[in-house]
C-alpha cells in the first residue's frame, strides 16, 4: 500500500511537539519577525548597536539634538541618548516577557485545571478569574506596585497577578471544547492517567492560539510595563527603561524633543512588531482550521 | 446464553440515564439511554448490538468500556466491576480492553506522529522497552497491513481507511481480550469496508479476541457476530444466535429494520414483501410508556401501550414482545411491475 | 422497464468535462460524462469518495465554486436548452423550476434562522413564482404530503427541532415545490436511520409516480440504487466506467471496478464469516491519474493494454450496458457469480469460508 509523500516543510515542532502548520511565507510574519529579533538582540547584545555608555555623564554637549556622533543626540545630563535607549531595551523586554510567560504559564495550568477537573474547583477559580477581568487592570497593577514598593520586581509582580485571568479563561474554554473530542475518549480507553491526557492530548490544541496571543501581549505588557514605570512604581533612575526615559523626557519637550520622541517611538515599534507577528500567526491558524490540511 | 466460568464482559440490568440542561429555561432533562440491558461475552467469542439512532448502543460501548458508570446494575469484566478504586486496578482493567470508533480521524490525535501514537499504550502501561517496543510496533503495522514508512507521518496525511488501519493497530499493541468496536467501518468508503472488515475479522481470529461489535447495519453484524442484540429504545428488544436472528426475527423490529435493509440485488428488491413502518425512532429523553415501539408496530394491541414485554424465551431467542409467537410480516403486497 | 415505449428523454448530456484547478494542478473531477435521462426514470450515478458524483451534479447546476472549477466540455439538454451554456441569470431561472438541486447534508443546507415553512415557501418566492400567500399556502400542503407530522405548527418550526428524517423531507419540499421536471438527490439517504431512509425513498418513487419526474440520484449504496434506478453509471476517478439498466449492471456487470464495488456488499451472498473481497488499495489522487485505465492498478484482471491506453465506454459482447474497460470490450472479463442468483450462499469467486 502507499502512503502519501509529505509535502515539503509539512511539519515544524513548536513547543518541542510536532505541529502540522503549513509554512506559508506572510509579509506580515515577515515584518513583524524582523522587528521583534531586532529588538530582542538589541536587549541581549546592546554592544552590537552601540560602544557607547548608558550612564556615562556628559559625553557630550546636555540636550544636544541628534547629530551624526550621538544618533539620538543626549540628554539632560549630557548621555548619549541612543544608548540609553539601546540598554534601555533589556528593562523594558525583559519584564514584559517575564509578565507575559509568568501569566501564561500560570494561567494556562490555572484553566487547563479549571476546564479538565469541571465540579468545585472550576467554580470556584472562574469566579476569581471573572473578579480580576472585572477590575480594571492597569489600576490594578498600579495599586498591587505601590503596595509592594518600587523597583522592577513589583511591577512585574503585578502585572503577573493581573496577567493570568485572561489566559485561564481561554484556556480553559478551549480545553472544555477539546476534553469531549474521540482522541480523548481513545486515550482514557487506554488508561491514561489525567496529567498524560491533559498534556499530550488536551493543550497541544491550544498551543497555535496561545503561540498568537502571547506574541501579541509581548506589546501590549510592555505598554502596561512602560507605563508603571512612567508613574513611577517601576524601574527607578538611572535605569533607562523606556517608561522612564518618557517620564523624564516630560520636562524637555519643547527643548529636547528627541528625549520624548525616541522611547516613544521604540515602543511604539516593538508594540507593532509583536502585533504583526502575533496577526500573522492567527492568520496561519485560521487557515490550518479551515478544514483538514 | 450463558457459559461456564465467569464470562470476560457481563453487564447485569444496567440503566444509564444522562441529565443534561435542555431549552431556554435550562432545565434538566431525564434522557434514559440505557434500561435494563444485560449481556454476557465469554473469551474469544462475538456478540453484536444493532440499532438506529437513540437505541443506546454506543452508550452501551462506553459503559462496557468504563468511560461512563452506570446510574444502576454492574458493568463487570472478569468478574470485577469496572469501577475501579486503585490506579493498578485501572491499568489491569486497561489492558483487557480496547477501542476502535466510528470517526478514525477524530480518534486519532493530530499531534502526534503514528510511532508516537502506538507507543502511546506501552508508555501509558509502563510497557516500553527500548529494546523491544521498536520491534512490537513494527510487527502491529505489519499486521494492518501498513508500511514501516508510516512511522514518522502524522495521521492526518492517510486515508480513512489507513487512518483506520493505525487506530486498529493502536488497539491491538497490548493484545487486549476484548475489542470494542463502534460502528468501524460507517465512516469508510464501500470498497474500504470491506478491506477493513476483513482486518477486523482476521486478527479476531489470529489474536483469538472477543469482540462487541456495534453498528447500525444487521447484515454486517450478522457476518462478523456469533450472536446479536437488537437495541430499541434503550432496550435489548431480541437477542439471540446471529443467524436465527436473522432467518426467523421473533421482533416486530427486528423484522422491520430487515426489511428496509436494501440489497445489491434490483430483482429481489422489486418482489421483496416490505414492512413499512410510520414515525422515527423514539427520542431517549421522551420515551412512551409500555413497550417502546408500540406506536409504530402494525401487531400492537391495548396491552402494549401499557404493560412493558420483558425479554423471554420463544424458540431459541429471547424476545421482548408479548405477541412474539404470532410475528409475520404483514400482508403488504410486492410492487406493482414497472415501479422499482 | 421492457417494451417498446419507452418514455421520452428529458436531459441529455454528451461529453461532461470539469476543470478543477488547485494549487497550480489542473485536475477533472468530472472527465467524459454522457447519458440520457427520461421522463419518470432513474438515473443512479453510483461511485465512492472522489469519484466524481457530487461534481457532475454541481456542473448540471451550474453550481461549481466560481474561480476554482469550470465547464471544460460538453452539452446538457433539457427542453432544448444547453444548461451549460445558459448565462448565469437565465440558469438561475431553471434552477428550482425545471431542474432542482437536494444537497446532501440537511443540516447546512438549511436556514437555521428561518421557519420551515417560510424556507419552503422561499423557494417560490425568489423566483416570484407565486405571492406570499399562495406560496405559504403550497409550501404547507407540500410538506404534508410529505408526511411532515404536526401541521400547521410545524411550519413554525426552526430546522434544528426537527429530527434528520423531517428535515430531509423539508430539504425534499424545497426542491420539488417549484415542479421541477429534473430533481438531482445528492446522497439523500446517507445520514438517516434505516427505518428512516426506507420511507424517504418511498415517498421519492410516490412523488416520482405523481409527477413523471427524471430523478438523478448520486449514492455509494449499492442496495438504494438496486432499490430505485432504473440506470446505472458508475464513475471511478472522475470517468464513468460502466453504464447500463439496473438489472444488466447489477447481474452481469461487465466493469471490475463495479464488480469489486457488488463484491464488498455481498454479506448475504457469502457464508457468514466467510472473507469479504474487496478491492485492494486506494482510489488515486486526481492530479496524479495512473497511465492509462484509473482502476489498472487495483485491477485482478489488468492487462498491458491497460496501462496503456485509457479506455473509453463502449459496447460490451453480449451485454446491453456499456464499459470502459479494454478486458471487457474483448469479451475476455470471466463470467460474474456472486452467488445469490442461486437462490442460496456460494462461495462465489473467493472461495475462502472460515468460520
Amino acid at each position: 500500500m502507499t502512503v502519501p509523500a509529505a509535502p515539503a516543510g509539512w511539519r515544524h515542532r513548536v513547543m518541542g511537539r510536532a505541529v502540522p502548520l503549513p509554512v506559508r511565507r506572510n509579509a506580515f510574519v515577515a515584518a513583524g519577525g524582523l522587528i521583534v529579533l531586532l529588538f530582542a538582540a538589541a536587549a541581549a547584545f546592546p554592544r552590537l548597536f552601540t560602544h557607547a555608555s548608558p550612564t556615562a555623564l556628559y559625553v557630550g554637549p546636555p540636550l544636544s539634538p541628534p547629530s551624526a556622533a550621538h544618533w539620538f543626540g543626549t540628554d539632560e545630563l549630557g548621555r548619549d541618548f541612543f544608548a540609553r535607549v539601546v540598554y534601555g531595551a533589556r528593562d523594558s523586554l525583559v519584564m514584559s516577557v517575564l509578565v507575559v510567560a509568568i501569566g501564561a504559564l500560570a494561567g494556562t495550568a490555572i484553566g487547563a485545571l479549571a476546564g479538565f477537573r469541571g465540579g468545585a474547583a472550576d467554580e470556584v477559580l472562574m469566579r476569581i478569574v471573572d473578579l480580576f477581568l472585572a477590575l480594571p487592570a492597569f489600576i490594578l497593577a498600579l495599586a498591587l506596585s505601590a503596595f509592594l514598593g518600587r523597583g522592577m520586581a513589583s511591577v512585574v509582580i503585578a502585572l503577573s497577578i493581573v496577567w493570568w485571568p485572561g489566559y485561564a479563561r481561554q484556556v480553559r474554554g478551549m480545553v472544555l471544547s477539546t476534553k469531549h473530542r474521540l482522541h480523548v475518549q481513545g486515550a482514557r480507553a487506554l488508561g491514561a492517567s489525567r496529567w498524560r491526557i491533559v498534556r499530550r492530548h488536551i493543550l497541544p490544541f491550544t498551543y497555535g492560539q496561545l503561540n498568537t496571543r502571547v506574541t501579541q501581549d509581548l506589546g501590549f505588557a510592555l505598554v502596561n510595563v512602560a507605563g508603571l514605570s512612567f508613574l513611577g512604581v517601576g524601574a527607578q533612575p538611572p535605569a533607562s527603561e523606556w517608561g522612564l526615559l518618557l517620564n523624564a523626557g516630560r520636562s524637555y519637550v519643547t527643548n529636547g524633543w528627541w528625549l520624548t520622541l525616541f522611547p516613544g517611538l521604540a515602543i511604539t515599534v516593538w508594540t507593532l512588531g509583536a502585533a504583526l507577528l502575533g496577526d500573522g500567526l492567527a492568520a496561519r491558524l485560521r487557515g490550518e482550521s479551515q478544514g483538514r490540511p | 446464553m450463558t457459559e461456564a466460568g465467569a464470562p470476560l464482559l457481563e453487564l447485569r440490568d444496567v440503566d444509564k440515564t444522562f441529565t443534561p440542561r435542555r431549552g431556554l429555561r435550562n432545565r434538566p432533562v431525564q434522557v434514559r439511554a440505557v434500561q435494563g440491558v444485560s449481556l454476557a461475552l465469554p473469551e474469544g467469542q462475538t456478540f453484536g448490538l444493532v440499532g438506529e439512532t437513540g437505541s443506546g448502543k454506543s452508550t452501551v460501548g462506553r459503559l462496557a468500556l468504563g468511560l461512563e458508570q452506570p446510574t444502576r446494575g454492574d458493568v463487570l469484566v472478569d468478574g470485577r466491576p469496572v469501577a475501579t478504586r486503585s490506579r493498578a486496578d485501572e491499568l489491569r482493567l486497561r489492558r483487557r480492553l480496547q477501542v476502535i470508533f466510528q470517526d478514525p480521524y477524530e480518534s486519532l490525535n493530530p499531534y502526534l506522529t503514528v510511532r508516537e501514537t502506538l507507543e502511546e499504550p506501552f508508555r501509558v502501561h509502563r510497557a516500553y522497552s527500548k529494546e523491544r517496543t521498536p520491534a512490537a510496533i513494527r510487527e502491529l503495522l505489519d499486521v494492518v497491513g501498513l508500511p514501516a514508512s508510516a512511522l514518522d507521518r502524522s495521521p492526518q496525511q492517510f486515508s480513512g481507511g489507513q487512518q483506520q488501519r493505525i487506530a486498529i493497530a493502536r488497539a491491538l499493541a497490548l493484545r487486549p481480550a476484548l475489542l470494542v468496536a463502534d460502528e468501524p467501518t460507517s465512516a469508510l468508503d464501500v470498497s474500504i469496508q470491506a478491506q477493513i472488515l476483513n482486518l477486523i475479522m482476521d486478527i479476531q481470529r489470529e489474536f483469538r479476541m472477543a469482540m462487541l461489535l456495534i453498528s447500525h447495519n444487521l447484515l454486517v453484524v450478522r457476518h462478523v457476530s456469533a450472536e446479536v442484540g437488537v437495541m430499541y429504545g434503550g432496550r435489548i428488544v431480541e437477542t439471540g444466535r446471529s443467524e436465527e436472528v436473522y432467518r426467523s426475527p421473533l421482533h416486530p423490529y427486528t423484522v422491520a429494520l430487515l426489511s428496509a435493509i436494501p440489497q445489491a440485488n434490483p430483482k429481489k428488491e422489486r418482489a421483496r414483501r416490505r414492512v413499512k413502518i410510520p414515525g422515527e425512532p423514539p427520542d431517549p429523553a421522551a420515551l412512551p410508556p409500555g413497550c417502546a415501539f408500540h406506536a409504530r408496530c402494525w401487531m400492537a394491541v391495548d396491552r402494549c401501550r401499557t404493560d412493558r414485554p420483558a425479554l423471554r424465551a420463544v424458540r431459541g431467542h429471547l424476545v421482548a414482545c408479548h405477541r412474539a409467537e404470532e410475528v409475520t410480516v404483514p400482508q403488504v403486497p410486492a410492487q406493482p411491475e414497472g415501479r422499482r | 422497464m421492457t417494451g417498446s415505449e419507452r418514455p421520452d428523454v428529458l436531459l441529455r448530456v454528451t461529453g461532461l468535462r470539469t476543470r478543477l484547478v488547485a494549487g497550480g494542478a489542473t485536475a477533472y473531477p468530472v472527465d467524459g460524462v454522457s447519458f440520457e435521462l427520461r421522463h419518470g426514470q432513474t438515473l443512479a450515478l453510483v461511485g465512492e469518495s472522489g469519484s466524481g458524483k457530487s461534481m457532475t451534479a454541481l456542473s448540471l447546476m451550474g453550481l461549481l465554486p466560481r474561480g476554482a472549477a469550470s465547464i471544460a466540455a460538453g452539452r446538457a439538454e433539457l427542453d432544448g436548452r444547453d444548461l451549460l451554456a445558459l448565462p448565469p441569470k437565465q440558469m438561475r431561472r431553471m434552477r428550482g423550476l425545471e431542474i432542482a438541486y437536494m444537497p446532501q447534508d440537511p443540516v447546512s443546507a438549511l436556514n437555521p434562522s428561518l421557519t420551515v415553512g417560510r424556507q419552503v415557501a422561499e423557494a417560490l418566492l425568489v423566483h416570484r413564482a407565486a405571492g406570499r400567500q399562495e406560496a405559504l399556502a403550497r409550501s404547507e400542503a407540500l410538506l404534508r404530503r410529505m408526511g411532515l407530522p404536526n401541521l400547521p405548527d410545524a411550519l413554525d418550526a426552526y430546522p434544528h427541532q426537527l429530527s434528520g428524517g423531517m428535515r430531509q423531507r423539508v430539504v425534499l419540499a424545497m426542491a420539488l415545490i417549484g415542479n421541477p421536471k429534473v430533481l438531482i438527490a445528492d446522497e439523500p439517504t446517507t445520514a438517516l436511520d434505516v427505518t428512516t431512509q426506507e420511507q424517504i425513498i418511498e415517498l421519492l418513487l410516490d412523488m416520482q409516480d405523481e409527477t413523471r419526474l427524471g430523478l438523478i440520484l448520486i449514492t455509494h449504496d449499492m442496495g438504494v440504487v438496486a432499490r430505485i434506478a432504473t440506470d446505472v453509471m458508475v464513475m471511478y476517478a472522475g470517468r464513468p466506467v460502466e453504464y447500463g439498466p439496473v438489472d444488466e449492471v447489477f447481474e452481469a456487470p461487465t466493469h471490475p471496478y463495479t464488480r469489486g464495488l457488488l463484491e464488498s456488499v455481498s454479506f448475504e451472498a457469502m457464508p457468514p464469516g466467510a472473507r469479504l473481497r474487496s478491492i485492494e488499495g486506494v482510489p488515486p489522487p486526481l492530479d496524479r491519474l495512473p497511465d492509462g485505465c484509473p482502476f489498472h492498478p487495483r485491477c485482478r484482471h489488468a492487462v498491458a493494454a491497460c496501462s496503456a491506453r485509457t479506455p473509453d465506454l463502449a459496447a460490451v459482447p453480449g451485454s446491453t450496458s456499456v464499459s470502459a474497460c479494454h478486458v471487457a470490450r474483448d469479451g475476455a472479463l470471466p463470467p460474474f457469480a456472486l452467488g445469490w442468483q442461486a437462490g442460496g450462499p456460494q462461495a462465489g469467486l473467493a472461495g475462502e469460508a472460515r468460520r
